[in-house]
């Protein structure tokens, strides 16, 4: 696309919107959001300079290879927690041990845990309009 | 009267979404519009369940310093949370079907799929007979 | 009480002439964006229905993501479905529907009504979580705190499927663009 003012609307926009999504994540403890939101919105902001400049220049930006590892990341991070919790002496993903207090230890296991979710959700995202975007429709399945 | 009616309103309203999804499911025979149906029958449902948790009267589950506040019910909220980002990622999946399907057949019409799907296995019933 | 009922009948009429619109378009790329605008006055219905998070949730993937995806999906699909003649499955079809639809409102009459305190859903566990996530967790957003805590496997169970169905995604779709970009290399060399 070769628009002047979509472009310079996008590289405006690309920051703030990151930035609302942080704020979606970590306030989701004390109003609506949290992970599933926040991811959600990051990875529009990709998305929507994937759709301005190409995807191409996207993945100068977010490569698949850190894509992918993110994705599994977040995945790994939530059980993660749980295995932590367990080692110390807690039932699996009760996080009553990780902090000083109970109610620390549930603060932190929670930041935590909604971190995962929002990697994974994010990076899901991302993966799955690059390989709409990528999907080669005129090769033929025999060759 | 106005609180009986508004009493059930909610679920008529599912309901015919509901089977308006379905229909769509039933009846048309792109795979993409079948898709779509999947959605709204989706949405219906969420609806439905977010309807369980209302309390009239209420507000919602942000806990504030007033201790006589009612709030609505919070689990339904969290089911459905999960339930429309998963719905999401098997909208994705059906849709690489269909792009897979739309390579292989040329086409996403269900009746034409089945029908190339027959001239297929009747031209190999033919060769192997000879 | 008199403008909830209002605000509800408004945007619960809007629904279904979205829905009933949608059965009817041909041209897809009205068909989809019929249906982001059908998640957004979802999403409205569910604030007024005091679910807030569930709201956001709806606008940013039922109306944003998901109608991105279709528009990207629809680069490689056929822009316009085939004309139908009305047969005798449409019949059918209609009939099911009708029947299935008339025996649910007809069962709508044991449901408890919309928004009563003493409803069961109310009874057992809803109070437990909030007065738990108030002196226990010490978190003021009820859903987060069962979302991520008293669910927690549930949540990690969500996770886990969304991940699966990325990579399945990425399988179904990965292997033209992998075999392309080697064709490409060789015929640079």
């Amino acid at each position: 696309m070769d628009n002047i003012i979509l472009k310079v609307c996008t590289k405006v926009l690309f920051t703030p919107i990151i930035l609302f999504g942080l704020y979606v994540q970590f306030h989701g403890d004390f109003g609506p959001g949290g992970g599933f939101q926040a991811g959600v919105i990051v990875a529009a902001a990709f998305i929507l300079y994937a759709i301005v400049f190409s995807v191409e220049d996207c993945k100068l930006i977010m490569p698949p290879k850190l894509n992918f590892f993110l994705l599994a990341l977040g995945a790994f991070l939530y059980g993660f927690v749980g295995i932590v919790g367990l080692i110390l002496g807690d039932p699996y993903l009760s996080y009553d041990v990780l902090g000083s207090t109970k109610e620390s230890g549930q603060h932190i296991g929670i930041l935590l845990v909604e971190f995962g979710v929002g990697l994974t959700v994010c990076n899901v995202m991302i993966s799955l309009f690059y390989s709409f975007a990528n999907f080669n429709f005129r090769r033929k399945n025999n060759d | 009267m106005i609180d009986q009616i508004f009493g059930v309103w909610n679920y008529w309203i599912v309901f015919i979404l509901m089977m308006i999804g379905l229909y769509i499911v039933i009846s048309k025979k792109s795979l993409l519009k079948k898709i779509v149906g999947l959605a709204i029958f989706q949405t219906s449902v969420f609806l439905l369940y977010i309807t369980f948790g209302k309390i009239a009267g209420g507000t919602a589950p942000i806990l504030t310093d007033n201790v006589n506040e009612i709030y609505s019910n919070p689990l339904p909220h969290v089911l459905i949370l999960t339930a429309i980002v998963v719905g999401v990622a098997t909208t994705a999946l059906g849709l690489a079907l269909t792009i897979r399907i739309n390579k292989a057949y040329g086409t996403i019409n269900e009746d034409e799929i089945s029908a190339s799907d027959l001239v297929e296995y009747h031209k190999k019933y033919l060769e192997d007979k000879k | 009480m008199i403008g909830e009922i209002i605000i509800n009948a408004f945007l619960v009429t809007l629904m279904l002439t979205i829905a009933i619109f949608i059965i009817n378009t041909r041209k897809v790329i009205s068909t989809i964006l019929l249906t982001g605008t059908y998640s957004l006055v979802a999403a409205l219905m569910f604030v007024s229905l005091d679910a807030v998070d569930v709201a956001f949730t709806e606008a940013s993937v039922g109306a944003g993501i998901s109608t991105i995806l279709f528009l990207a999906a629809l680069s490689y699909l056929p822009k316009e479905e085939k004309k139908e003649k009305f047969n005798v499955k449409h019949i059918y079809a209609i009939c099911t529907c009708t029947i299935v639809a008339g025996l649910l409102i007809w069962a709508s009459y044991d449901l408890p009504l919309v928004g009563q305190l003493e409803n069961p859903v109310h009874q057992n566990l809803a109070q437990d979580f909030i007065e738990g996530s108030r002196n226990h967790i010490g978190i003021p957003n009820v859903v987060t705190s069962i979302l991520a805590s008293y669910r927690g496997y549930d949540t990690f169970g969500e996770t886990v499927v969304i991940y699966t169905a990325g990579i399945a995604v990425l399988v179904l779709l990965y292997d033209g663009v992998s075999k392309t970009s080697k064709n490409n290399k060789g015929k640079n060399k």
